[in-house]
Formats: C-alpha cells, sequence, structure tokens
C-alpha cells in the first residue's frame, strides 16, 4: 500500500480534498498538542491552539509552497501561536525570575493559574523538576529544546521553524542544556530527587 | 579536538555533528576521561528529560477541529464547495437584478411611444386668419377604411425598438412660427 506525503496530502487539500485534510489531521494531531502542551502547559488551552494550527493550516493552503517541507511549516504556525499565547498569558500568570540574560532574551517563569487539578496529581515531582525548568529558559531556546526532544524534529528544520541559522540553533540548543544541567544537576547526579 | 570543547560534545552526543567531526570526537573520547565524563552527563541530562510525559489528545478533539474548519468554510472562502455554491447563487441573483431592470427600463420606452400622437404633438396656434397648413387639415379628417388597415398593419413596426428609435414622428409636423 503506498503512502501518501504530507506534500501530496496538501496538495489535495488546497483542491478542498476533506480526505486528505483529515489524513493529516490524524497524523500529527498528537505530536502538536503534545507539542502545545509542552509549550502553555495547560491542555485545554493546547488542544485550542492545536485546532487554531489547523484551522490556520486549512486557511492558508493556497499560499502553502510545494517546496516547503509541511511539517516544518505546521510547526511554524504552532510556534507563533504558542509564543503569542505565553506572550498573552504573561499579563494572566505570574512572573518569576523575570529578566534579561547576557543575549537580551527575557526569561520567565509562567506559572498557569487554570492548571488542572487531575494534571498536577498525575504529574510525577521529576516531570514538574523537568517541566519548571524547561519553562524557565528563553523562548527561543525552550521552543528549540521541545522541538528538538520531544517533537523529534531535525536541527535544519528547527532553523526553518524559528526563522534563525542551522548554527544558531545549535548554539541555542548548547546554551539551553547547559542552563538545564545546571537546573537539573540533582536529577542527572543522583538519578533521582 | 580541543579539550573541554563542551559545545563540540554536546552536539556530538545529540548526534547533530558531520560524521567526519564525530569520528575526531569520539577518538579523542577514548583517550580523555574527563570528557568522557562530561558526554555521559549530557547523556544522563537527555535521558532524564524523558521523564516529561504530557496528555494524549482528547477523544474529541478531531470533531472539534473539523467543525472549526466546517464553520470557518461557512464564513469565507467555503469547504469542499459550499463556497462556490454561494457565490454562484450570488451571481445569478445579480444576473436576475440586472436582466429584470432591462426589461423594464425596455417596456417603459415602448409604452412611451405607444402613446398616441396626439398626446405628444405640441399644440398648434392658428391665428385669425392664418391659413390651417394643409398637412395639419388633412390630419383631422378620419382616414378612409384602406389607409386605415394599412396603419393598423404597420402597427407591428411600433414594437421594434430598433425602428422607432430613430423615426421621429414630430419632425413631419409644422412648427408654430414656420410660414
Amino acid at each position: 500500500m503506498v503512502v501518501d506525503s504530507d506534500l501530496d496530502l496538501m496538495l489535495r487539500v488546497r483542491q478542498g480534498d476533506a480526505g486528505s485534510f483529515d489524513e493529516l489531521l490524524r497524523r500529527y494531531r498528537t505530536p502538536l498538542v503534545k507539542y502545545f502542551c509542552r509549550m502553555v502547559r495547560d491542555e485545554a488551552q493546547a488542544e485550542d491552539l492545536a485546532q487554531e494550527a489547523f484551522l490556520r493550516v486549512y486557511k492558508a493552503r493556497h499560499r502553502y509552497r510545494a517546496e516547503a517541507r509541511f511539517a516544518t511549516w505546521l510547526y511554524r504556525i504552532a510556534t507563533n501561536l504558542a509564543l503569542n499565547a505565553i506572550r498573552d498569558a504573561k499579563g494572566l500568570g505570574r512572573q518569576d525570575g523575570n529578566g534579561s540574560n547576557e543575549d537580551g532574551e527575557i526569561s520567565f517563569e509562567f506559572v498557569d493559574p487554570k492548571a488542572s487539578v487531575e494534571q498536577q496529581l498525575i504529574e510525577t515531582d521529576r516531570g514538574r523538576m523537568i517541566r519548571e525548568a524547561i519553562e524557565a529558559l528563553p523562548e527561543n531556546q525552550r521552543a528549540a529544546v521541545i522541538l528538538h526532544k520531544y517533537q523529534d524534529v531535525d536541527y535544519r528544520q528547527i532553523a526553518g521553524i524559528l526563522k534563525v541559522s542551522e548554527s544558531a540553533v545549535k548554539s541555542l540548543l548548547f546554551r539551553a542544556y547547559e542552563t538545564l544541567r545546571a537546573r537539573l544537576e540533582p536529577l542527572v547526579r543522583g538519578g533521582q530527587l | 579536538m580541543k579539550c573541554q570543547d563542551r559545545e563540540k560534545l554536546f552536539l556530538f552526543v545529540q548526534r547533530i555533528l558531520q560524521a567526519d567531526e564525530a569520528d575526531r570526537v569520539r577518538r579523542h573520547l577514548a583517550g580523555c576521561t574527563e570528557c568522557a565524563r562530561t558526554v555521559e552527563e549530557y547523556r544522563k541530562l537527555d535521558s532524564a528529560l524523558d521523564d516529561w510525559g504530557v496528555a494524549e489528545p482528547s477523544p474529541w478533539f478531531d470533531a472539534k477541529a473539523r467543525a472549526r474548519v466546517a464553520a470557518s468554510g461557512r464564513k469565507d472562502s467555503g469547504f469542499l464547495g459550499f463556497g462556490r455554491v454561494r457565490t454562484l447563487a450570488a451571481g445569478v441573483a445579480a444576473t436576475v437584478l440586472i436582466v429584470g431592470a432591462l426589461v423594464v427600463f425596455n417596456h417603459q420606452k415602448v409604452a412611451e411611444i405607444n402613446q398616441p400622437l396626439s398626446s405628444l404633438a405640441r399644440p398648434v396656434t392658428i391665428t385669425a386668419g392664418q391659413r390651417v397648413p394643409a398637412k395639419t387639415e388633412a390630419l383631422r379628417k378620419p382616414l378612409p377604411p384602406e389607409e386605415q388597415l394599412k396603419m393598423d398593419e404597420n402597427l407591428s413596426l411600433l414594437e421594434d425598438y430598433e425602428v422607432v428609435a430613430d423615426f421621429d414622428a414630430l419632425s413631419e409636423l409644422p412648427q408654430a412660427n414656420s410660414n
């Protein structure tokens, strides 16, 4: 059985094929919802943003260029949505340790007041510690780490998503991991909390 | 490679280095315990990050996403042809309106043309002693039956707007101040 590429599916969506859109939805719903969960934490908001990302893909289907990789395009839309949501939430949530680092990037820890009770219950201490460490990273580093580590996106694609050079992606990832290594030292050295 | 080049060690662990560079790092690690320890730390950190699990999409995610797309399609360009049908309907409605307006306009023109000549003719004032023009005098007399029949046969011409448009009936009448 021949599996259609994302590109083929997207070209058919451009022509109004609902079945192809459903297939893209099936392929990317889980990675996209998980990406938003890690970027904005709140599950309900993550689902809402993922649906919005698919809606934007549909609305912009005529602007999709065949030479652009679909996943890169989708994650670029998703990243813009996530970063906007984080910036919007800055005024609602509590910010700890906000300030600029040596690169002028703003770092803040966003504590979502809407995080569900269920979510708090199922989250392990290790998971909470990792989440807080990653949430405290500057926006670009945070997006780069999540895309690279959890979404399995190639660093060349990350460059396309964040609109930076490939060497800048390597540098972003390295600095982010250095920060995480310091913050998660107990976890790394002791193996547990 | 230079010892303590942490970025290169990190990129090695992440498999981001080019093959030849990765080979150089591998050879260096075989003889450098310090760098080997750093690499091990990065591997442990990478492994520790696996513990951050998040939720799966809810069972109704697809239905909600499709509903949003469908709602958007109804609003603007239209998904799966709904918009095209609406555009076509608007086009047909506009055409019907334009054709209707043209029909009404033409009907009014024909109605004006079909008015009796007497209602269109300007009154001719004849002062005492002035001779009534022969043509005007002739119009007062009833037509003989055969002439009336000819006029009735020519009435169909009046329904042809193209013919009537260029026909100036009043030009045949003498002007009040003529003669």
